[in-house]
């Protein structure tokens, strides 16, 4: 259980500085695309914000979780189970769910395209904090 | 005694009479102006108002100066337009409560005396009421009045405000990353025709 908490509080504190990172580098780099956040869909209430800050923490620990069952079928160095722990993430349920998503709601290509990049970054991130914690 | 005590109101009716002509109601007239200036921490933006009316009671006097007795401008809040397109309109219209409160109103509270005409303009300080998404402030607007004698009557002026004055929140996005300023500019340009 240790083995699964401690490492999932750190990827989730490393991915929670990305999440806020994230949000900075879109006004910065993607103005377009931070505009389309004004949109109606979205939620401004602040009280609802807060869950977005928490929602690190939530994907560390199911991460962490699935590291732990499936870490024995990933070889290789650091870098590359980290990163095939990423990407297996990202095709199980980031793609399907962006795919959904941009099937079902009004949302930019160029929006869905952040948040699928979003998703693989925290997957890469916290399967190299898993390798390096939980090997 | 009597007839020089008649005598000394007739003049008196008199000199009132040439000083002062009656009151005319004004209309306001379709070419105006009236824009939003704010900012954010991604970048400035404005908003056009639409659909503006109002009425002003103006009285010119016999030196060719006039008084502003009573003015009134409305703006439709419903026809405010963003420059950054439909996204921004709902944001707007939000935030001002429009539902409630469909209209933004600037009432003079306080005569203006003796405007001289002049090419340049001349340049006033218009106390009123300002009521904005249901809250109303008295505010005093520097501005500048044109008019051609016993014609038409331009005001040309802009006000900051706080939108938290007028507890309206300043809309937000990205979580609260993405944060439009407090601080607005009304700049507005309208014209009175008889």
């Amino acid at each position: 259980m240790k083995k699964i908490i401690i490492p999932g509080l750190v990827a989730g504190l490393v991915i929670l500085i990305l999440s806020v990172l994230g949000l900075y580098l879109t006004i910065w780099l993607l103005p377009g695309v931070a505009m389309q956040y004004f949109d109606p869909a979205f939620n401004d209430q602040a009280s609802r914000a807060m869950l977005y800050y928490i929602h690190p923490f939530i994907i560390a620990m199911a991460l962490s979780w699935f590291w732990n069952r499936v870490k024995g079928i990933l070889t290789g160095s650091f870098l590359s189970r980290g990163i095939e722990f990423g990407l297996i993430y990202v095709l199980v349920a980031t793609l399907p769910t962006m795919w959904l998503l941009y099937s079902a709601i009004t949302v930019s290509l160029e929006m869905t395209v952040t948040w699928f990049v979003f998703g693989l970054l925290q997957g890469i991130i916290a399967g190299l904090v898993f390798e390096r914690m939980n090997p | 005694m009597k007839s020089f005590r008649n005598l000394l109101i007739i003049i008196m009716l008199f000199l009132w009479r040439s000083n002062v002509t009656a009151q005319t109601n004004y209309l306001l007239n379709n070419g105006y102006n009236v824009t939003i200036h704010g900012g954010s921490n991604l970048h400035d933006w404005d908003e056009t108002a639409g659909k503006v009316s109002g009425t002003s009671n103006i009285s010119w006097n016999s030196n060719g100066s006039f008084n502003i007795t009573a003015m009134k401008i409305e703006v439709d809040a419903h026809s405010i337009k963003s420059s950054e397109g439909g996204t921004m309109n709902n944001k707007t219209y939000k935030a001002l409560k429009t539902d409630d409160h469909p209209a933004i109103t600037f009432t003079l509270t306080s005569p203006l005396q003796s405007i001289k005409v002049s090419p340049a303009g001349e340049n006033v300080m218009a106390s009123g009421d300002l009521s904005i998404a249901g809250v109303t402030h008295q505010i005093t607007i520097h501005a500048k009045v044109t008019a051609s004698p016993g014609g038409n009557v331009d005001i040309d002026g802009s006000q900051p405000i706080k939108m938290s004055d007028y507890n309206i929140d300043p809309p937000t996005a990205l979580f609260g990353v993405l944060k439009v300023s407090d601080d607005i500019t009304i700049h507005f340009k309208i014209e009175f025709k008889k």
